[in-house]
């Protein structure tokens, strides 16, 4: 099948797959990629979810939220954020999430890559005019007050 | 079998057209099974095919032939009822049990399929084969279609290209 040609018998074929599928096409070799690209095939935005597990956010002052994930499968994902550091490195206390990332007071997680990131420096006094900016300075140090975001 | 009529009566008991492989072998049909393929309907009508001329196919060989004929006999009479709307649960079932059984066959055979049901444009035949392939890639990584579909062992360079565009939307499938 690898040598199967021309390229719309293939792109014909692919159609008939589903996203996740498409997704599993799309690595398969390269020209494989190039039609899935080039027709557009696959819409990420339909992929499944893979639900890992679920952080609960802490209401007291836990170092890092408890994780709940399905005991027979076992966590796919490391609930124990202070791995993610190199030793010493505390992220805090976790002040919110948006799209599966964990903000911390200075960092941002990705718990289900492991990958992190420092948040940069909040613009220095005055504040920019930009709205998205007031807002994320805001909401940062948690002084987030919704009467004064009108577009959120 | 049956001999060749030269008549006009296009509903006429089968009129028949003999299609010639690419290794020479010729295969006598019902001019309406054959015609299931768009290529060669216009000939058909045309009124070639007939007596001893015969439709040269030269891309597609006789054990091709013989299954792409198979199958074009079993929904030839669906097909002459424009799409079967009067067919019966029966029948349709009964197709349906056919095509899942036609396409139950060795690897290199429906690849050949694929590429004579591309070529002679039998679209019902093409999309059967193509659900079958399709069938055949669902729920598998990207390893697994290649091994499935027959694709040789992915050199070293491949396979780190797969590995790396396997993080991009591995979550997705793994």
């Amino acid at each position: 099948m690898e040598h199967l040609q021309p390229d719309d018998v293939v792109a014909g074929l692919l159609t008939l797959l589903s996203p996740r599928d498409l997704a599993a096409s799309r690595c398969v070799c390269r020209a494989w990629r190039a039609l899935i690209d080039t027709y557009r095939l696959l819409r990420a935005d339909f992929l499944p979810f893979s639900v890992g597990g679920i952080f609960f956010l802490p209401v007291s002052d836990i170092a890092f939220p408890p994780f709940f994930s399905c005991p027979l499968t076992g966590p796919a994902i490391c609930s124990n954020l202070e791995q993610f550091g190199t030793g010493d490195l505390s992220f805090g206390q976790l002040k919110d999430h948006c799209n599966g990332l964990l903000l911390f007071s200075e960092h941002v997680v990705n718990p289900a890559t492991g990958k992190w990131s420092r948040l940069p420096l909040p613009p220095p006094s005055p504040q920019p005019p930009g709205m998205k900016h007031f807002f994320f300075f805001l909401k940062w140090d948690e002084a987030f007050l919704p009467s004064m975001t009108p577009h959120v | 079998m049956a001999a060749p009529e030269s008549g006009d009566g296009n509903n006429g008991a089968a009129r028949m057209v003999t299609l010639i492989s690419s290794d020479n072998t010729r295969f006598e049909v019902e001019a309406a099974a054959a015609s299931l393929s768009q290529t060669l309907q216009l000939t058909i009508l045309d009124g070639g095919g007939g007596g001893g001329d015969g439709i040269p196919l030269p891309n597609v060989d006789s054990a091709t032939l013989s299954k792409v004929l198979e199958y074009c006999i079993k929904h030839a009479p669906a097909a002459a009822n424009g799409g079967a709307p009067n067919a019966t649960a029966v029948d349709r079932a009964e197709l349906e049990r056919f095509d899942n059984e036609f396409v139950n066959i060795d690897q290199s055979v429906l690849y050949s399929l694929i590429m004579a049901a591309h070529n002679l444009e039998i679209e019902g035949l093409q999309s059967l084969v193509a659900k079958k392939v399709a069938d055949m890639i669902k729920g598998k990584s990207p390893m697994e279609i290649r091994r499935t579909l027959g694709f040789p062992d992915p050199t070293p360079e491949e396979q780190a290209e797969m590995n790396a565009h396997m993080l991009e939307y591995g979550w997705a499938y793994e």
